[in-house]
């Protein structure tokens, strides 16, 4: 259910976020690491809010789907904001991983 | 012989834009009863079950379960159930997902899958079905759910009048392990389904003893009953 959830949650966050990532992208020379900077600002803030707005707006109803297995709104938002930060962490260290790799020293 | 279980309900008091909508109201209902709760548009029926249920703030409220007070029942686990007016299930999943999802208990998902209309249907997704089909499946889940108490919001509406007769059947046979609250402008299956009715009037909780006091208090035309 918590991941259901997620997913209805990052299918309205993702185009927000990575319009802005690509916006900034192309305004930086294609710089990727502002590329990525920016799409982990908007997955956890701008982007993510909107989402909650979007969902709100357009399936409120769909919170008694989540309701009637015992999980509340509070429940719901902070479950899928930690999984955020965690894809957020996980995506900042591959980056490191690979500029350590490719960046001659 | 199954536990038998209380839902209390008292000093349920709400405002909206400074008119007071419920004032004082006092629902009861146990586990093997049918209370049906009848009231003119706008009264505060719906209101008054999402705050049983615990999604809706009250001024004041006491919520109790076996003599125990909950802030929002719904979270703490198997206790109540609430079918919205609106429907609630996502569109992206599959009924039998849906059955998966709500419904751990093998027994229950395949009394729900056995069902012979929703039978043929497990493979679409809620928006793929009939409005009456979609409501009907929608009661099934609800009724088949591992919880003490149940509270239906206008089941009836959309209904054919067969599936009308399947759910009143379902509610009697389901009655003997959960209690329901029920409400819905379909009084005449309210009253017969119910064991007790209540009328929400002015704010305020009437419990009807005799059917005719709906008429006294103008919930319905006169010389109706």
């Amino acid at each position: 259910m918590l991941f259901h959830y997620y997913r209805m949650i990052t299918a309205l966050n993702l185009p927000f976020s990575l319009a802005a990532a690509v916006l900034a992208w192309l305004a930086t020379d294609y710089d990727w690491y502002i590329f990525l900077r920016t799409f982990g600002t908007g997955w956890l803030t701008g982007g993510f809010f909107m989402a909650l707005f979007l969902f709100q707006l357009r399936y409120n109803h769909l919170y008694y789907f989540y309701h009637n297995k015992g999980y509340s709104r509070t429940r719901l938002i902070v479950w899928s904001y930690v999984i955020n930060v965690c894809e957020v962490i996980t995506l900042v260290y591959a980056y490191k991983l690979i500029h350590a790799y490719v960046t001659p020293a | 012989m199954l536990m038998s279980h209380r839902l209390e309900a008292d000093s349920i008091i709400k405002s909206f834009g400074g008119r007071e909508l419920l004032t004082d109201c006092w629902v009861s209902c146990d586990t093997g009863e049918i209370l049906g709760m009848l009231g003119r548009n706008g009264c505060g029926k719906s209101t008054l079950m999402k705050i049983i249920f615990g999604t809706e703030p009250a001024l004041n409220k006491s919520i109790r379960i076996d003599g125990k007070y909950y802030e929002t029942p719904f979270t703490a686990g198997n206790l109540i159930g609430y079918l919205p007016q609106k429907s609630f299930l996502p569109n992206n999943l599959t009924l039998r997902k849906i059955a998966d999802l709500y419904l751990p208990d093998i027994k229950a998902k395949e009394a729900l899958l056995a069902h012979r209309l929703i039978q043929q249907h497990m493979h679409l997704r809620r928006h793929q079905l009939s409005g009456g089909t979609g409501r009907f499946f929608e009661i099934l889940l609800l009724v088949h759910l591992d919880v003490h108490f149940v509270l239906l919001d206008e089941p009836f509406n959309g209904l054919e009048p067969l599936l009308k007769e399947e759910v009143l059947h379902l509610l009697q046979e389901k009655k003997k392990e959960k209690g329901f609250i029920i409400t819905d402008h379909d009084f005449r299956n309210i009253i017969q389904v119910s064991d007790r009715i209540m009328l929400i009037d002015n704010g305020v909780c009437r419990h009807i003893k005799q059917i005719q006091e709906l008429e006294r208090f103008g919930y319905v035309p006169s010389g109706i009953f």
